[in-house]
Formats: structure tokens, C-alpha cells, sequence
């Protein structure tokens, strides 16, 4: 074995090797390129093997030969591996690919009621002008629900609303109002309070009338509350539920309020009647111990299916309480 | 009520359109809910002469007319009314005239061949009469052919339909309204003079008013010789305008001063009250009935009478409801000769009561409920009188008065100029904004009738006039009124100058969280009337007045309004209902009524949309999946609930029942539905329920600690866990052997999780076989197998010694 046999052995060995890396089509197969190239017993070692033979000067000439033959095997080894490795992934993401059209699996979360979210949505609004919620019962004596609201027996203001009268003598409540009186015993003065609840009247049902129905109610008592601040309040709200449009106040009659005034908002070119309101009336105020020379305020009351039905266009009170799917999954 | 514009402008002078007027109107608090503007009716018919009438040559029921309209030639009309003859004045729709009430539009026709060029009009045709038998012919002294027929037909007119609110009793007629246009324009007034005619009293008539409370005055006034008759032309049109049907001449003038004063009246036959009282001598009382009696009123109704209603009697015999209908027994009729006109104030509690035994509601008890005018009776009777007079001749002869009205009926009011700042606030004055001037609020005062006296510096006495003593009692009253008629929309728009804190309820803003985490879990809001059809339980209220029998108790519970829902979507193809509701309930607890707030919720079905991974297949929710819905939303809201198994409720399956327990309190249940009620329902497997008192739940999630959560360190050292599987009997719960782990485990077992459940073969008989693995960790060093093994001793000791299970690892 000579020094030239020897490089001649390395020099073919480089040349197979750069072939057959530049034909391997698979990891594995390039895998056993390295290995029966550059393992332990691969080709390049047999070649160094004859090596002992050599006159010791000729050695280190061959051994810098073997290592450039190695790193050169070495390095067309790792290039063959990144591009295989490459088009592996490249073949996997083509394999992968799914029609991103198809549907998705769900699991679908609960909707808001139009009710729920529109009462959710005018509580807030009064929240931000500095009211806080309360509440009351919906079986109601007449003295919350009439009397002390400036409205006693044979009124002909009661025939404004039908009411349920309950096996005890007391009564389903026909407004939220109730909640004023209570919340004006308990409280002294400077109010701010928002009351919605469910309120019932002996109605005839239809598609605009319910027996069962929501108010909203809010009442406002301090010293020096004005007529103006009135209206004020229910511009900003009107304004923050219907948007920048037409408001009137239109002179009306309530037992509870005076002045009272109903409130019309031009929505779609027409004028649509949607809330009541006034200033606090002084029996109202004398009845829970409030001086009216003290204190003025003012309420107003609406009805939240209005709203919704008027916010959403629907046409029909009674799609409300129906629990249709069909019509549920549109909120 | 309908006010007829032809009407009112002869009572004040307005020049203004009837939609600004209606505008006005409404914004002043009378609200216009129609306009109905007659002239539109008859827009283009004119009065024409029928000079030729001919058969048609080839329709029997037709004819050919030539009619005269007082144009150039006459017109050819095919006519098919049966009443069509030559030489009678009749109402033309000419070609282009649009007829609203029937939908019309003339345009030149053929009929059966023969051309036709306008419409011979009917009443019905214009609006006038629901059905005609023929075409409606005039009886004109002067005809002018061609001539607008509109006013020949009166339909020259609008009539405004319009409420007044509930505390005027003086704007339910016309006088009133006409002030109230005269205040809120400045037009003059032109109030119909009534002539007084001194009439003696009579001994042939006299009063017993028993109740002076319930009829503070009555005036009978006699006349005789009346002769009754239809009335005239104008009378009826305004009667018909305002809604009602002339009858006769006196009972139209009777309605007629209604309408314009607002006073009630009521003719009586004097010779029928004589025949019912069984003398000629006559004594008109007002009582109240005794249970028993009985009255045939106007409308032909045999009335029971009850304590409460209020009677007109002669001779202490029933003649007439007061102040809401007649008696027909002593009605007058086409024979009557004499009359007893009754003027009279009934009170209007006692009106109101009465009519309510009767269940009526008449124009006049309207009237007398919200208080009739006290001070313009005798006019409203005068005006009667004198029309009456007029139209069916007689002579009044006689009359009785009972009167118990204060003699003077005019009230003083203070007015302070700086309380109606005070409550009213600021108003726009050109660029700059102010107090309404003094000027304006003497002015509007003033227009209304009232009298202003200054008492002293910014203090005003206000005198009220009678016909507004019922609505103006009080300071805050005259307020309104100034308000009223400055106009809502002149005031500024302000907010309180004082703000305060606003924030959501605890109560309120919890509600919100529970809504968001059952709306997470899957279960869409649902709300349900709270009244429903009785049921047989002794715990549901009833309501005293129902309206209808399906809606006349209260809801007890939330459930079967969720069960309905479920069942009405499910026949509709609308899948699964997976819903909850809060809402509040009722019971009877004793004698006491209750009621409280609760939350239920009905899911099942397979709520996955997509269903294209599983071949289309539905794969219904499981048990355990249902209850990991109510466990995720009770894992977002931080609170732990027990399970205990519950067979009491017998919608619910026995032995697929839970109750749930919150810290040793009961907060509801949650199973599935009876397979007897799914199958009676025609309902799918798996439906699942659940119902809970919400305040039991508000109060745990409402716990600060729940609320804002603590931090807890969390070991950073590794975990050992230990697997155990053993044959456990099937009565021992997973719970129970759950919990006895956790306490043998001490400190170091950080959880217990159960992940096999296996029965049947090779599992001995009242067995199954179970699997839990168990995790070890310390927060402060790695755990030795040394010490877990200890552990883990402890805990299979435990099962073996407690449950006897047999250990099979």
C-alpha cells in the first residue's frame, strides 16, 4: 500500500460518497450513507486502516487528507439532512392541509335575552349618572302600589291600570313604582335610585300587551332638582340608547308626578310614545315623611319590552316569553 | 273624545290647521290619536239632477241615467241603485274623485256596453252609513247644480279624536276643549248664551235625596206638551260627528248638552214615572239599591241590583241607574207628551262604585266619575230647556231643586313666583336662559281663566274658576298648568348640579356573574310569564281576579315552564333547548303569601354544531356531561357543591337524581327527567333539569373570600403519584370514599382522582370495580418513595378498614 494508493482510495471514497449523499432520498437511507462512510467500521476507517503501513512521515500528509475527506462527507451529509428534513415537513404539511371552509366544532355559549340585555343596558347607563340599583317585592300591598302614591281607593287614575288582586287582599304589583315609596322609607335623602322589575296588569294579551311585563323606574330626590334636570336625564339617556335623535316632551297626567310628561323619540321618521314621567308629586313626598318644601325630585317609568321591541324591531310582545330557538339565537 | 272642528271653531275663534291644532293639542297634554278629516270623504262629488233615467238595454237591475251637474251637457251615468229616478237631487262622483271609505276611483267604464262617466253616490259610498239600501237623494230648497256636495252631506268637517287625561273632567266636552284652544292660542271665545227661564216650583213634583253625600244637587224640571219628533239636520250631524246616534229630538238635546257642557242629563216620560209610582203626584229620590231590586235599563238589560249602586226612584219605586243609564220602563218614546228633566251632580265615588256593580261604563258615568263641573248645572239644564223649547215645543211648568253645594264654589290659591322656579327651573330666553318672565306667567294664568292677585312681593293669589275647581287644588297644581302651557319643549335641558355615587346592587351585579357563567356553560337565557294554569297544590296562590283561566295562579317553581319549552322546540325541529331562567316564585306558606327568586335551567340533546366529524351523528349529552355543564359554571364562580342522591321529586329519575348541598344547606336538585314524564312528553332520552334557590347562591358567590380570591403558593418540587383500584360495594359513593382519602392522605396528598368505573364481568355480584390515582407533593422539599409509600399505607388501609373494599393493587 502506498501513499498515492492511499490517496487515490480517499479520493475515489469522496467522490462515491458526494454521489450516492446527492441520491439518498430518505433520512434512514442517508443514515446508512454515514454510517457505512464515516461509522466506526465504515469505509473511511478500513482506509485508514492500511495506514500503519506507511512510513510515519507520509502520516500526518495522509491524516490531514482523511480529515478533509471527513468534514467534506461530513458536511454533504448535513446539507443532504436539512434538505431532506425539509421536504419531510414539506411533504407532512401537504399531507395536513384541510379544507379550512368546513365548519367548526362548537360548543355553544348561552345567549342574552332582548330583555335581559336591554334592562342590563339601561341600568348601566343610569349606573353612570349616579344611580344604584334596587328592588321590591312583586306581591304589593295597595298602600306601595296606590295609596302612597298619591292614588287612593276610587281614583279614576286606577282604571289606568288593571290589576291582580291576590287571595290575602293585596295585589300584583302594576309598576315598579312601588319600589319608590319603599325605598323612600328606608332612605333619607339625596336619592338616586334605578328600579326595574316585573310588573302585571289585567290586560287583554296581544301583540303589544302582556300581563306580565318589565319597568324600568328611577327617582331622583334631593335638594334644588329642577323640572330641567329632568329633562336633562332623559335626553342623556334617550340620547345613549336611541342615538343622536328628535326627543319631545309631550304634557301628561300621572297620580304620582306633576308636572308629568310622556316622552316621544322620532325613530324611523315617526314619533313613538316611550316613557312617562314628572315631578314628584308633594303628597308623594309628604307620604314618606319628605318636607316638599325641602325636597324636590323627579321619576320616570318605562317599559323594557318596549325598548326591545322597538331596539330590535320585534314585532310581536308575545316572541318574547316563547323561548324560540329560532328566535333566541338572533340575540 | 271626538271633537268636530265645525263645532268647536263656533266656540272659539282658531284659524290654525287641524294637524297644528291636533299638534298643539297633543303637545299640551290632550293627545290626538286620529284626525279624521272628513272632507276627504267626498272629495270631488257635487250635487246633480237626474233629468232622464232609462232601463239598461241589457242588465235588468241597471239603469241609464242622464245627469245634470250644471255643466254643458249632462253627464251619462249607469246606475244601479233601485231607487234611481228622474227629477231627484242626488250626490256625482265625477270622473277622478277618489272615494277613501270605499276605496274608489271613478274612472270612465263601460257597463254591459253602455258608458258610464261618474258614480251616483249612496251614504254608504261616502262614509256616512255602514250600509245604504239606494243612492242618497237631497231634499234642497234652493239646488245649485254642480255645486261642492260635501257640506249638503256634512263633510265639511274634521274631527279630532282626543283623550284628555284623567284628572280633567272639564275637557270631556266641548266648552272645555274650546277654553283650553282659547288659552293655547289666544282665540276669543264664544260660549252659547243661555237665557235663564224662571220656572215656579211644583207640587206635583218633589225630591228625597237620602243620600246628599252621593247627589249634592238634583233639579227635576217638568214641561209638557212636548211633541217628539226626529231632529233637525244640524243636531244629528253633530251628534253623528262626536259618534252618536240621533234618536229623538229630546233625547238628542239631552246628549247634545252633554257633549257641549259635559253635564249629564236625563229625560224622563212624566206620565210613564206616574204610572211606575202609581200616583200623579211624584216624588223623585236617590238611594242606594237593597239587595234584590231590580231595573230594566235603556239598553234592554234586566239588572240585578246591589247595595252599592246608586238609584233614581219615584216614589221609592227604581227608575233609573243614577248618573249612568235610564230605566227603559219610564224612557221617552215617539208618544211622550210631558217630561221630567233631571239635572243633577252625582258624586264620583259613589258613581264610580255603582257603575262598577253593573259593570258599565255610559258618556255619562265617565263624566260624573271624574266630577262634572258644580258650578255650570243650571246652565248645562237651561241650555236643555231652551233647546228643548225650541225643537219639540212644551212648556216647562214646574220644578224641584235640592241643592246641599257650598255657596261659593271659587278657590284661592298661593302662588309663590320663586317655587315655580324653584321646581320648574330655567327656561330659554332668546340667546340667554332664565325664570319664565312674570309676564308669561300672568299671561298664561289669565288665558286659563284664572284671576291674579298679587299678595305680596313674589306671592300671588290665584283665583281658580269653578270649572277647574276639580283638577286645581293645590300650588303644585297652578305649577303644572304654567308649565303646561309655556311649553315642555321652551324649558333647558340640565343635569342635577349634585351628582352622587352610582354602582350596581350586590345583588344585582352577582346576578350578572351567575347569568355570565351559566351563559358560558351552554344555557341560554329564557324568561317565562309568571302566571300560569293552576295546578293541585296546596302551596300555589290563585289570583282573586283572573283574566284568563290558563294564566290565574302564580308560578311555584321554574321548571315545567322550561319542560314546555323544551317540549314546544323540540315539536317545532328546533333541537335541544339548552336554557336557564331566573326568576322569581310564589307559595302559600300557611296563610302567608311568599315569593322569592330562583334559577333553573333544562339542557340535553346534543348541543354540538358540526356535526360533520361524527358522520352526522348526534351524540346526546350524557349524564356525567350534563352535570359537568352545572359544574363548570359552579367551577367560574368559585363555589363548591355537594351531590347527594335524591328520589323525591317524581318528574325526576330516581335513581339519576341529585340534591345539592352548599355547605350543609340545601340549594336544590339536579337529575334527569322521569323516563314516564319524557315518554307522556314525547321527549328524547337525555334531558336533563336542574332548579335552585338564588339566593342561597347569591350569598356564596357573593362571599368576599369567592369574590376576590386568595393566592395560594403552589409547590415548585416534583409529584408522586399512586394508583389504587379496587372492588368497592356499589352503595359506598365515590364521594364518600373520595373524601375518607383525602383525610387518611394528611398533608402530603395534594389530590384524589378517579378515573375508572367498571361493572359486570368479573366483578363480584353488588360490586364494581374502581380506580383513583392519587398525587403526592410537599411545598417544601421531594418526597422520598419512603415517605409516600407511609402515605399511601394509610389511605388503603383506611378503605379496607372503613368501606371494606378489596383491594386489587
Amino acid at each position: 500500500m502506498t501513499l498515492s494508493d492511499i490517496e487515490a482510495q480517499l479520493a475515489d471514497l469522496r467522490e462515491d460518497a458526494q454521489t450516492a449523499i446527492a441520491s439518498a432520498d430518505s433520512l434512514d437511507g442517508l443514515e446508512q450513507l454515514r454510517v457505512s462512510y464515516l461509522g466506526k467500521k465504515g469505509q473511511l476507517s478500513k482506509i485508514l486502516g492500511g495506514m500503519g503501513k506507511l512510513d510515519p512521515s507520509d502520516r500526518p500528509r495522509i491524516g490531514a487528507s482523511a480529515n478533509e475527506v471527513k468534514e467534506s462527507i461530513q458536511s454533504a451529509l448535513d446539507d443532504k439532512r436539512t434538505q431532506l428534513q425539509a421536504a419531510q415537513i414539506q411533504a407532512r404539511l401537504v399531507a395536513e392541509t384541510l379544507d379550512v371552509t368546513l365548519p367548526g366544532v362548537v360548543r355553544p355559549q348561552g345567549r342574552q335575552h332582548p330583555l335581559n340585555s336591554t334592562l342590563d343596558r339601561m341600568v348601566d347607563i343610569f349606573v353612570g349618572l349616579g344611580y344604584t340599583v334596587a328592588t321590591g317585592p312583586e306581591m304589593e300591598t295597595d298602600y306601595y302600589n296606590f295609596e302612597a302614591l298619591n292614588t287612593p281607593p276610587d281614583h279614576p287614575a286606577r282604571d289606568m291600570q288593571d290589576t291582580f288582586y291576590l287571595p290575602d287582599g293585596n295585589l300584583l304589583r302594576t309598576h315598579t313604582s312601588s319600589v319608590q315609596i319603599r325605598y323612600m322609607e328606608q332612605h333619607d335623602p339625596p336619592i338616586r335610585i334605578v328600579a326595574p322589575g316585573r310588573c302585571y296588569r289585567r290586560d287583554t294579551v296581544d301583540a303589544t300587551h302582556s300581563a306580565t311585563f318589565h319597568q324600568l323606574e328611577i327617582l331622583a330626590i334631593d335638594k334644588g332638582l329642577t323640572f330641567t334636570d329632568l329633562k336633562g336625564t332623559i335626553k342623556e339617556f334617550l340620547r345613549q340608547i336611541f342615538g343622536e335623535t328628535d326627543i319631545r316632551f309631550r304634557a301628561s297626567y300621572f297620580p304620582f308626578t306633576e308636572p308629568s310628561a310622556e316622552v316621544d323619540v322620532r325613530w324611523k321618521g315617526k314619533w313613538l310614545e316611550v316613557m312617562g314621567c314628572g315631578m314628584v308629586d308633594p303628597n308623594v313626598l309628604k307620604a314618606v315623611g319628605y318636607d316638599p318644601e325641602v325636597y324636590t325630585g323627579f321619576a320616570a317609568g318605562l317599559g323594557i319590552e318596549r325598548f326591545a321591541m322597538i331596539l330590535h324591531q320585534i314585532d310581536d310582545i308575545r316572541r318574547v316569553y316563547a323561548s324560540d330557538l329560532r328566535f333566541l339565537r338572533q340575540f | 273624545m271626538r271633537i268636530s272642528l265645525n263645532w268647536l271653531r263656533e266656540l272659539v275663534d282658531v284659524e290654525m290647521s287641524p294637524e297644528a291644532l291636533a299638534h298643539l293639542l297633543t303637545m299640551a297634554g290632550f293627545e290626538v290619536e286620529d284626525i279624521e278629516d272628513r272632507r276627504t270623504w267626498a272629495d270631488g262629488v257635487v250635487l246633480g239632477k237626474i233629468i232622464d233615467r232609462q232601463p239598461h238595454p241589457d242588465a235588468n237591475k241597471l239603469s241609464v241615467c242622464q245627469v245634470d251637474i250644471g255643466a254643458e251637457s249632462p253627464l251619462n251615468i249607469v246606475c244601479g241603485a233601485p231607487n234611481a229616478r228622474s227629477d231627484i237631487y242626488v250626490p256625482v262622483a265625477t270622473v277622478g274623485t277618489y272615494l277613501p271609505q270605499i276605496d274608489l276611483k271613478i274612472k270612465p267604464a263601460k257597463l254591459r256596453g253602455v258608458p258610464s262617466v261618474g258614480m251616483i253616490c249612496s251614504l254608504a259610498e261616502v262614509g256616512l252609513a255602514k250600509e245604504s239600501e239606494g243612492i242618497h237623494i237631497f231634499e234642497l230648497e234652493n239646488p245649485q247644480l254642480g255645486s261642492d256636495a260635501r257640506p249638503l252631506l256634512g263633510l265639511d268637517d274634521v274631527v279630532l279624536d282626543l283623550t284628555a287625561t284623567a284628572n280633567r273632567a272639564d275637557a270631556l266636552s266641548l266648552v272645555g276643549v274650546a277654553r283650553e284652544v282659547a288659552a293655547l292660542t289666544g282665540g276669543e271665545l264664544h260660549l252659547p248664551e243661555v237665557k235663564a227661564v224662571a220656572i215656579a216650583n211644583t207640587a206635583t213634583l218633589d225630591l228625597k235625596i237620602a243620600d246628599p253625600v252621593a247627589c249634592p244637587t238634583y233639579i227635576g224640571t217638568v214641561i209638557e206638551g212636548v211633541k217628539i219628533a226626529p231632529s233637525p239636520q244640524w243636531l244629528q250631524r253633530r251628534l253623528q260627528s262626536a259618534g252618536v246616534r240621533p234618536i229623538n229630538n229630546v233625547v238628542d238635546v239631552t246628549n247634545y248638552v252633554l257633549l257641549e257642557w259635559g253635564q249629564p242629563l236625563h229625560a224622563f216620560d212624566r206620565d210613564r214615572l206616574q204610572q211606575v209610582a202609581g200616583s200623579a203626584d211624584l216624588t223623585l229620590g236617590v238611594r242606594l239599591a237593597t239587595e234584590g231590586e231590580t231595573l230594566k235599563t235603556l239598553d234592554g238589560q234586566e239588572r240585578q241590583l246591589q247595595a252599592q249602586t246608586l238609584l233614581i226612584t219615584a216614589n221609592d219605586k227604581p227608575i233609573a241607574l243614577g248618573g249612568v243609564m235610564g230605566g227603559e220602563e219610564t224612557e221617552v218614546y215617539e208618544g211622550t207628551q210631558n217630561l221630567v228633566l233631571e239635572a243633577a251632580l252625582f258624586d264620583p265615588v259613589a258613581i264610580r262604585r255603582s257603575a262598577r256593580t253593573q259593570s258599565l261604563r255610559t258618556e255619562s258615568s265617565a263624566r260624573y266619575e271624574r266630577g262634572v263641573n258644580f258650578a255650570e248645572l243650571e246652565t248645562a239644564a237651561a241650555r236643555a230647556i231652551a233647546l228643548i223649547v225650541e225643537l219639540a215645543g212644551g212648556t216647562p211648568t214646574g220644578r224641584a231643586v235640592a241643592d246641599t253645594r257650598p255657596s261659593d264654589l271659587s278657590k284661592l290659591i298661593k302662588l309663590r313666583l320663586d317655587r315655580v322656579a324653584e321646581v320648574l327651573g330655567q327656561v330659554k330666553l332668546g340667546d340667554t336662559v332664565g325664570e319664565i318672565p312674570e309676564a308669561d306667567i300672568q299671561r298664561i294664568l289669565v288665558d286659563l281663566g284664572f284671576e291674579v292677585v298679587p299678595a305680596s312681593a313674589r306671592v300671588w293669589t290665584v283665583k281658580v274658576p269653578p270649572y277647574r275647581a276639580r283638577d286645581i287644588e293645590r300650588e303644585i297644581d297652578l305649577i303644572e298648568e304654567i308649565a303646561r302651557l309655556y311649553g315642555y319643549d321652551r324649558f333647558c335641558d340640565t343635569l342635577p348640579k349634585q351628582s352622587s355615587y352610582g354602582y350596581l346592587s350586590a345583588e344585582t351585579a352577582l346576578n350578572r356573574q351567575v347569568r355570565a357563567a351559566f351563559r358560558a356553560a351552554g344555557l341560554t337565557e329564557l324568561l317565562h310569564y309568571s302566571l300560569v294554569k293552576p295546578i293541585e297544590d296546596d302551596r300555589q296562590i290563585r289570583l282573586a281576579n283572573p283574566l284568563f283561566a290558563e294564566y290565574s295562579a302564580l308560578r311555584t317553581e321554574i321548571l315545567p315552564g322550561l319542560i314546555e319549552a323544551f317540549q314546544y322546540n323540540y315539536q317545532q325541529g328546533n333541537g335541544a333547548l339548552n336554557g336557564f331562567e331566573v326568576g322569581r316564585i310564589f307559595w302559600k306558606d300557611g296563610e302567608t303569601l311568599k315569593e322569592g327568586d330562583a334559577i333553573a335551567g333544562i339542557l340535553g340533546g346534543d348541543p354540538v354544531r358540526g356535526r360533520w366529524t361524527t358522520s352526522g351523528k348526534a351524540q346526546p349529552m350524557s349524564w356525567f356531561e350534563a352535570k359537568g355543564v352545572l359544574e363548570s359554571a359552579f367551577d367560574r364562580l368559585g363555589i363548591a357543591v355537594e351531590y347527594r342522591s335524591d328520589s323525591s321529586d317524581d318528574r325526576l329519575h330516581p335513581g339519576r337524581t341529585a340534591s345539592l348541598w352548599l355547605r350543609g344547606r340545601k340549594l336544590g336538585y339536579f337529575g334527569q327527567l322521569h323516563p314516564q314524564l319524557r315518554q307522556e312528553k314525547d321527549l328524547p332520552d337525555e334531558v336533563y333539569a336542574f332548579e335552585f334557590g338564588l339566593d342561597l347562591l347569591l350569598e356564596a358567590v357573593g362571599q368576599p373570600s369567592t369574590l376576590i380570591p386568595r393566592f395560594q403558593p403552589f409547590s415548585t418540587y416534583p409529584a408522586s403519584d399512586r394508583d389504587i383500584a379496587f372492588f368497592a360495594p356499589i352503595s359506598v359513593s365515590v364521594a364518600e370514599l373520595s373524601k375518607a382519602m383525602v383525610k387518611a392522605g394528611g398533608k402530603l396528598l395534594e389530590s384524589v382522582e378517579v378515573f375508572d368505573e367498571y361493572r359486570g364481568k368479573n366483578v363480584p355480584e353488588g360490586q364494581r370495580s374502581l380506580a383513583f390515582r392519587l398525587l403526592y407533593r410537599s411545598g417544601d422539599r421531594t418526597l422520598t418513595d419512603k415517605e409516600v409509600d407511609e402515605a399511601h399505607q394509610k389511605v388503603r388501609d383506611t378503605l379496607v378498614k372503613k368501606f371494606e373494599v378489596n383491594l386489587r393493587s
